[in-house]
């Protein structure tokens, strides 16, 4: 395409976009529902993933040693532990660290403890946290193998659980997703369909003197993308404008636990996304809705 | 060079519009197409650029049968015959000017060509003072007008013109005629359809005369009067 073409094509289609005022907002009303829900759910499955990251570099794993290990192979179990290859963090707990912590607890309560103090119940122990949780398994027989530790408290289970959960949960938003990108097309097309319907003359004149299908595809394929574009712009307001809506206000209640994106970090991936979708799904609705009339 | 073999067009709801029809217009030839109203003339314009599909027979144009045109070759084709249709079909939402640059640039023309030929073509038909307007807002003749100009703005080796001087008053009809000769004299091969008796009688040229979908006479002359027949 030469310059002067697209400059023409693109003069057009923005011609075009303008003249034919009320559907082209009822085009970019259409576009911007659908481009809001597709910018929920980039949202909504960025911020799910963070969180299924956080669940896994927090998830400790606690290995207490055996009763009366002398302080050298306690040194020595730690050093074992670092020497794992997918074991990311060492801690050690002493047990009257232990106790102490188990104190902060019944603080209201002390009398529970009493004469537990100069019998101290709770072992030493270890907390280790893991690079990949995939792997936790073969680490377990490693650090099951390692002489001194007397058993290892794991939540394995709940947490494969959960990683399966939100796995599911993505799974699910995202065919919910494509279906309703689909009926989104649909309507665009069809919306689109009724302008291309009401210039169907005009494609007609165009190609008696001997326009290309192309050549007549162009313009509306930019005024799709115009409104592809517009309808990105006015999604990406809404979905950002009430995301950080909804951080103000419940952004509280999940921040002690697990920590949400700030609204400036998902601007990005939402900009793109949203506009790559409003692009294609503009250009695609009227070159498709175009078709029929070409055939003369 | 323009060839019809034993045509016949029947339309979907059964008018038979065209009935075995034959003839033969050599390049650089002038041709008017005469008869009375639905005898089928339009039709035949809209054979030749392939807006209608025959039912019988084959169209050949410049040596290529229209049946062969593939859906990406058409739009090459048709750049090859410029047409005044009968109503018009010009883009409402063009100007004037905008009309006509068009159909330059659907064949890439460059923005300097469009402006030199456009003042050229306009001032031929007489509608440099229009250039601007919509044609919404221009009368029949101008239309009419306005549609000859795009015709030829691209100097087609074919030009048809399917009632060029339906709404004009006799002098600017004779100019138009005037007109289309000219163009013939520069070797266009200049296709005519036409209800103007007076015009056809005057300028001595072949007429074929179609009566219900059959050529009732093809030769020199004005249709009311006595001809040679090829
Ligand atoms: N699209 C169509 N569908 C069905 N019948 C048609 C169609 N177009 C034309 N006809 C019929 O075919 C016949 C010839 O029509 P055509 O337009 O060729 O006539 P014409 O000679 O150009 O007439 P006029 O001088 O009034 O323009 C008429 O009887 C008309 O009713
Ligand atoms: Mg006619």
């Amino acid at each position: 395409m030469s310059v002067r073409a697209f400059k023409f094509f693109v003069v057009e289609g923005t011609k075009s976009f303008f003249k034919n005022g009320l559907m082209s907002v009822a085009s970019v009303v259409t576009v911007s529902m659908c481009l809001i829900l597709c910018g929920l759910y980039v949202i909504f499955s960025m911020n799910l993933n963070y969180a299924a990251k956080q669940v896994e570099t927090n998830y400790e794993i606690q290995l207490f040693i055996e009763e009366g290990t002398s302080d050298t192979r306690i040194a020595d179990i730690g050093k074992e532990l670092n020497g794992i290859d997918n074991v990311n963090t060492v801690v050690f707990v002493s047990k009257d660290q232990a106790f102490n912590q188990w104190k902060e607890g019944f603080k209201d309560n002390l009398a529970i403890l009493e004469g537990l103090e100069d019998d101290n119940p709770l072992r030493d122990s270890f907390k280790i946290t893991l690079h990949d949780l995939k792997q936790t398994e073969s680490t377990m027989s490693q650090v099951n193998n390692i002489q001194g530790v007397a058993y290892v408290k794991n939540n394995k289970d709940s947490i494969d659980k959960l990683v399966d959960l939100t796995g599911k949960i993505k799974n699910a938003s995202f065919y919910f997703m494509v279906f309703f990108a689909l009926i989104s097309v649909f309507i665009i097309s069809n919306t689109i369909r009724i302008t291309v319907f009401a210039r169907r003359r005009e494609v007609n004149i165009m190609k008696f003197v001997g326009a290309t299908d192309w050549f007549i595809r162009w313009p509306f394929v930019i005024e799709g993308i115009l409104v592809g574009l517009i309808g990105a712009v006015i999604s990406v307001l809404i979905v950002s404008q009430s995301y950080g809506y909804f951080l103000g206000t419940t952004g509280v209640l999940i921040n002690s636990t697990i920590q949400l994106y700030e609204v400036a970090a998902v601007i990005s991936p939402l900009v793109i996304s949203l506009a790559g979708m409003g692009i294609i799904i503009g250009a695609l609705g009227s070159a498709m809705s175009l078709r029929r009339h070409l055939y003369v | 060079m323009i060839f019809f073999n034993n045509v016949t067009k029947r339309y979907d709801n059964g008018t038979v519009a065209l009935d075995d029809v034959s003839f033969f217009i050599d390049k650089g030839e002038f041709v008017f197409i005469v008869g009375s109203s639905g005898a089928g003339k339009s039709t035949i314009t809209k054979l030749i650029l392939c807006e209608e599909q025959p039912t019988g027979g084959t169209v050949l144009i410049n040596g290529i049968n229209l049946k062969d045109l593939k859906h990406r070759e058409m739009p090459f084709y048709r750049r090859q015959i410029g047409i005044v249709f009968q109503d018009f079909r010009l883009l409402p939402n063009k100007s004037v000017y905008d009309n006509i640059a068009f159909a330059m640039q659907v064949r890439n023309a460059t923005t300097k060509e469009i402006r030199r030929a456009i003042p050229n073509v306009l001032s031929m038909v007489g509608l440099s003072h229009k250039a601007k307007v919509r044609p919404g807002q221009l009368s029949g003749g101008e239309q009419q007008r306005v549609a000859l100009a795009r015709a030829m703005v691209n100097n087609p080796p074919v030009l048809i013109a399917d009632e060029p001087t339906g709404n004009l008053d006799p002098a600017t009809a004779f100019d138009i005629m005037q007109l289309l000769e000219d163009i013939n004299k520069r070797g266009t091969t200049v296709l005519t359809v036409t209800h103007a008796r007076d015009i056809v009688d005057k300028m001595k040229k072949r007429v074929i005369e179609i009566d219900n979908g059959t050529i009732i006479r093809d030769g020199v002359g004005g249709y009311a009067n006595e001809c040679k027949s090829f």
